[in-house]
């Protein structure tokens, strides 16, 4: 069969966030005050010895300082040691209507640490690379 | 080459885990899932009949206390809605999977949400 491939003017997500070296510094307002919603994440930890956990925040300024009132995420993902993890999000909403994704209003930010703990804001050792696919 | 098709008499173990209610009364939720160690395919939350966000936080734990522990995972699924997380590779949780959900996110939260979601896990006993 042959295969055709084509541009869509209305494509099922517009953005790719990618980001080679996420780490514990908070990359915040990525959409630049705008929210956001995710579709699919991925997150290539096959460069370390240990875990790491992939934090979203539906927050334009969050804090992660390595203190027990850090904001909490309210996306976590862990990723195992030399592994690359994916996570789709699909859904509907309550009328039974495609509501794939999470969408996130006020603003979209997050960070990679070595494990979720609030307390937590250890980058990881080596390079982790995030990407994820929203609008 | 020949092609052959051979049903398993012991086929990979899956496990549908459905929790009609899933909350944080007094801290606790549902703990070791599998019973041991297992793998999680993808966890379907229904929160359609409750107005507030809930977070579904999920410990690689075989007992987890809310505002004690701390999650492996949490997943948002907002008022009004239906999520699935399908995780690929499937998820291991080494020691087992208990879990708990609440109207806050974080180790700290803990209130229960006031119409519990339903939950859906799959869960495997391999990764693959």
């Amino acid at each position: 069969m042959a295969v055709s491939v084509t541009s869509q003017t209305n494509p099922y997500v517009d953005k790719l966030i990618v980001d080679t070296q996420a780490n514990s510094t908070v990359e915040a307002a990525v959409f630049s005050g705008s929210g956001g919603t995710t579709y699919i994440i991925d997150i290539d930890n096959s460069n370390n010895s240990a875990a790491c956990a992939l934090r979203l925040y539906n927050n334009g300024n969050p804090t992660l300082d390595g203190s027990g009132s850090s904001t909490e995420p309210d996306i976590l993902i862990p990723c195992p040691k030399q592994t690359r993890q994916s996570v789709t999000i699909t859904g509907f909403s309550n009328n039974g209507a495609t509501a794939d994704g999470v969408a996130f209003g006020g603003d979209y930010s997050f960070a990679c640490t070595t494990s979720g703990a609030t307390a937590t804001n250890t980058s990881p050792q080596n390079n982790v690379t995030v990407r994820i696919m929203a609008e | 080459m020949a092609l052959t098709s051979t049903n398993l008499v012991n086929p990979v173990k899956t496990v549908l885990v459905n929790q009609t209610a899933s909350t944080s009364a007094s801290g606790v939720g549902d703990n070791n899932l599998a019973g041991g160690a297992t793998y999680l395919v993808s966890i379907s939350v229904n929160n359609a009949a409750f107005g507030t966000g809930v977070y579904t936080k999920l410990f690689n734990l075989s007992s987890a206390t809310a505002g004690t522990d701390t999650a492996t995972a949490v997943l948002f699924v907002p008022a009004n809605g239906i999520k699935t997380y399908t995780f690929h590779p499937p998820l291991h949780f080494d020691v087992g999977l208990s879990m708990v959900t609440t109207t806050t996110a974080g180790q700290a939260g803990t209130t229960a949400p006031g119409t519990p979601p339903k939950v859906t896990l799959l869960l495997s006993s391999t990764a693959s």
